[in-house]
C-alpha cells in the first residue's frame, strides 16, 4: 500500500528531524515517549494478540532498571555487561512469572499480574539494603566513549530511537508470522487451536517471555534516563499509565500503543499547566476510552483510511496489522 | 512467648479486617466474574468520610455507618451508570474499575490531603482488656468479633434463605440460574452494593489498625485480591481462610523479617498457584 509506506517514511523523517530541530527539552520528552513507547507495546503484545492485559510489564521494566541501578553503581560492573546480565535476569523473572500466570485467563491474568507486580514493588521498597528502598540507587550513568558522551540527550535519543524503530520492526514481523496468528487464533478460541495441535501454553508462555523482555529494554533506557532508580515505576500509577495509554491509541494494532504514549505525554504537559492532579486525568482519560473507543484511537483511524476497502469482519481480525 | 501472643493476636485482627474486606468482592466476582479493583478505593473514601463524621459528631457507630454508606452509593453509582455500559465484557468492566479507582483515590488526596489520618477511639474502647494469655486492645477484639458474626450471617444469608440460594446458583452456573428466572443482574447489583458497603465499613474500623494515607488503597486492593486468589475466587470459605493465612503470614512476618514483610505475604499465593490454580475452595475453570 502506498499510502502506508508514505507515512512510514513520514515517521522516519520526523524522528530524524526532531532532535535537530527542536529544543532540549522537546528532545528529552521524546526520549521519555519512546521508552514508554516500548513499555506499551509489551503491554500491547500480550493484550491485543491474547487478550491478556498485564499490570506487571512496568514491573519487568522496574526489575530491569534496578539490576542495572545495583550491578552498575553498587558492584561498579561495565556498561554493556550490565544491560546484557539486566535483560537476562528480567527474562529469567518474566519465566517465572509466565509459568505462574500461563494458565490463567483475562481476568484472573489481571489480577494476578497486578499482585505479582506488587510484590515486586514491596520487595523494592521494603528490601533496603539491596534497593535503596524509597530513595532508591542514585548515580546511574552511561559511559563515554573517546569524547562522545552518551548520556548527552541528543545522543542519547538516537541511541533510544534506533533501538526502538529495531523492536518495533521486530514486533511488526512477529505479528505477522505464524505464530504471531497462532497467537490471534488462541484469543479467538483457544479449543480449536488446541484441537489443531497446537501448543496453547507454550505458545504463550513464549509470548509473555518476550513482552518482559521488551519491557526490560524499555527499563535499560529508563534507568539510564532518570539517572536514579526508585520504587515509583514499579508501581501500580506506572503500570496503569502504560495501559491507559495502550488502551487508548489502541493495543491491537502495532502503532497504536506508540500513538497514545505520544499523546498521553503531551496531554500531561498540557495539564499540567493548569492542575497537578495527573492520576486523575489519567483515570479520565482511561474511562472515556473505554467507554466512547474500545478499539482506541488507532482502529478509528484505520477504519477512516481503508473505508473503501471490504469490511472488516471479526473483531480480532480487524486490526491484524497491514498486510492487505 | 509475649511476643508469639502478640503477633498472633495482631495476625487474628489483619485477618478479621481481611476478611470484611474481601467477603463482598469474592461473592460479586464468583457471580459475574466482574472483579472491582475500585475496592481499595472505597476502603478508603469510607474510611475518611466515616473518620470525619466520628470527629464531627463523636458517634462511632454513625461514622461507621456513613463510611459504608457513601462507599455502598459510590459502588451502586458505579455499577449502574458504568459498567453496565460493557456489561458482559469482563475486561473492560475490570479496566473501568481501575479508571474509577484512580480518579476517586486522587480526589481523596485533594481533599483530604497526604496526612495519615487514624481513627480517634473513645478511652473505653482503645483500653486492653485482658485475654487470659495478655492484655490487648478492647476495639481490636471487636473488630474479630464482629468479622466471626459477619461470616455466621453471611453464611446463614447463604444457606438458609432463598436469596442466599440464587447467589448459589448464580455462582455455580450463571446462564442455568437465569433461565431458571433468576434476575442474576439485579443479584449482582445487590451483592456489588453490600461488598462496596462492607469495603466502606472496613475502611473505618480498619483505621483503627492501619492509619489512612495515600497509596493504602493500592495495598488493601492487594490483600484483598490475594485472600480471594488463596481462597478461590467466589468461594465465602475460601476468603475466611485466604484472609486466615494472609492475616498470619503478615503479622509474623512483620515481626520477625520487616524488610521482606509484604513480599513474604505473596508467598502463599505463589505456593496456591502453582499446585491448586483455582484456590484452596475455588472450582477449576
Amino acid at each position: 500500500m502506498k499510502r502506508e509506506r508514505l507515512l512510514i517514511l513520514a515517521v522516519l523523517a520526523a524522528l530524524v528531524a526532531w532532535p535537530l530541530l527542536m529544543g532540549d527539552y522537546a528532545v528529552a520528552q521524546a526520549n521519555r515517549a519512546m521508552i514508554y513507547a516500548l513499555a506499551a507495546l509489551s503491554f500491547s503484545l500480550l493484550a491485543g494478540r491474547l487478550g491478556w492485559f498485564s499490570l506487571c510489564q512496568t514491573t519487568f521494566a522496574g526489575i530491569s532498571g534496578y539490576t542495572i541501578a545495583i550491578l552498575g553503581v553498587r558492584f561498579g560492573l561495565p556498561f554493556p555487561l550490565v544491560v546484557m546480565l539486566a535483560l537476562l535476569f528480567t527474562t529469567l523473572s518474566a519465566v517465572v512469572f509466565g509459568l505462574l500466570t500461563v494458565r490463567s485467563r483475562q481476568v484472573s491474568f489481571l489480577m494476578l499480574t497486578l499482585a505479582l507486580g506488587q510484590m515486586v514493588w514491596a520487595l523494592s521498597f521494603q528490601w533496603v539494603d539491596v534497593t535503596g528502598g524509597y530513595n532508591g540507587i542514585a548515580g546511574v550513568r552511561l559511559p563515554t566513549y573517546g569524547g562522545l558522551d552518551l548520556n548527552d540527550t541528543r545522543v542519547f535519543y538516537a541511541l533510544v530511537a534506533v533501538t526502538t524503530l529495531a523492536v518495533f520492526l521486530a514486533v511488526w514481523r512477529l505479528y505477522r508470522s505464524p505464530f504471531g496468528l497462532l497467537l490471534l487464533g488462541i484469543q479467538e478460541n483457544e479449543q480449536r487451536m488446541r484441537a489443531l495441535g497446537h501448543p496453547v501454553y507454550l505458545a504463550r508462555f513464549v509470548a509473555f517471555v518476550l513482552a518482559g523482555t521488551i519491557s526490560g529494554v524499555a527499563g535499560v533506557f529508563l534507568v539510564y534516563d532518570m539517572g536514579i532508580m526508585s520504587p515509583s515505576p514499579l508501581g501500580l500509577g506506572h503500570a496503569v499509565w502504560v495501559l491507559t495509554a495502550a488502551v487508548l491509541g489502541g493495543y491491537r494494532s502495532l502503532w497504536g500503543p506508540a500513538l497514545g504514549v505520544a499523546i498521553l505525554i503531551a496531554l500531561e504537559s498540557l495539564v499540567a499547566q493548569y492542575t497537578d492532579r495527573h492520576m486523575m486525568v489519567i483515570g479520565l482519560v482511561l474511562l472515556l476510552s473505554i467507554l466512547l473507543m474500545p478499539r482506541g484511537l488507532a482502529d478509528v483511524l484505520e477504519q477512516r483510511f481503508k473505508r473503501k476497502s471490504k469490511p472488516l469482519a471479526s473483531v480480532t481480525t480487524t486490526n491484524r496489522g497491514d498486510e492487505s | 512467648m509475649n511476643t508469639f501472643y502478640f503477633l498472633t493476636l495482631n495476625g487474628l485482627t489483619m485477618a478479621a479486617l481481611l476478611f470484611i474486606m474481601a467477603s463482598g468482592l469474592t461473592l460479586a466476582f464468583g457471580l459475574m466474574r466482574v472483579v472491582n479493583l475500585a475496592h481499595g478505593a472505597f476502603y478508603l473514601l469510607g474510611g475518611y468520610v466515616g473518620v470525619q463524621v466520628i470527629d464531627k459528631t463523636g458517634s462511632l457507630a454513625l461514622g461507621i455507618l456513613t463510611g459504608g454508606g457513601i462507599a455502598l452509593v459510590g459502588g451502586l453509582l458505579m455499577e449502574r451508570f458504568l459498567l453496565q455500559r460493557v456489561r458482559g465484557l469482563d475486561l473492560s468492566e475490570a479496566l473501568l474499575t481501575i479508571a474509577v479507582g484512580l480518579v476517586i483515590a486522587d480526589a481523596l488526596l485533594v481533599v483530604y490531603g497526604g496526612k495519615p489520618v487514624s481513627l480517634p477511639l473513645p478511652r473505653e474502647l482503645r483500653a486492653p482488656v485482658d485475654l487470659g494469655v495478655m492484655m490487648y486492645p478492647f476495639f481490636r477484639v471487636l473488630i474479630m468479633a464482629f468479622a466471626v458474626m459477619l461470616g455466621i450471617a453471611l453464611w446463614l444469608v447463604m444457606t438458609y434463605t432463598r436469596i442466599g440460594a440464587a447467589i448459589r446458583a448464580g455462582v455455580d452456573d450463571r446462564e442455568t440460574a437465569m433461565a431458571q428466572g433468576i434476575n442474576v443482574s439485579r443479584l449482582f447489583g445487590g451483592v456489588f452494593a453490600v461488598a462496596s458497603f462492607l469495603a466502606g465499613v472496613a475502611g473505618v474500623i480498619g483505621t483503627s489498625y492501619m492509619s489512612l494515607n495515600q497509596g493504602l488503597d493500592v495495598r488493601v486492593l492487594m490483600l484483598s485480591l490475594v485472600v480471594i486468589i488463596i481462597g478461590g475466587m467466589g468461594s465465602l470459605k475460601g476468603a475466611a481462610i485466604g484472609a486466615l493465612i494472609t492475616g498470619m503470614v503478615s503479622s509474623f512476618a512483620t515481626g520477625y523479617l520487616p524488610q521482606f514483610a509484604l513480599f513474604f505475604l505473596f508467598l502463599p499465593m505463589t505456593l496456591i498457584l502453582v499446585f491448586r490454580p483455582q484456590g484452596l475452595y475455588g472450582r477449576a475453570a
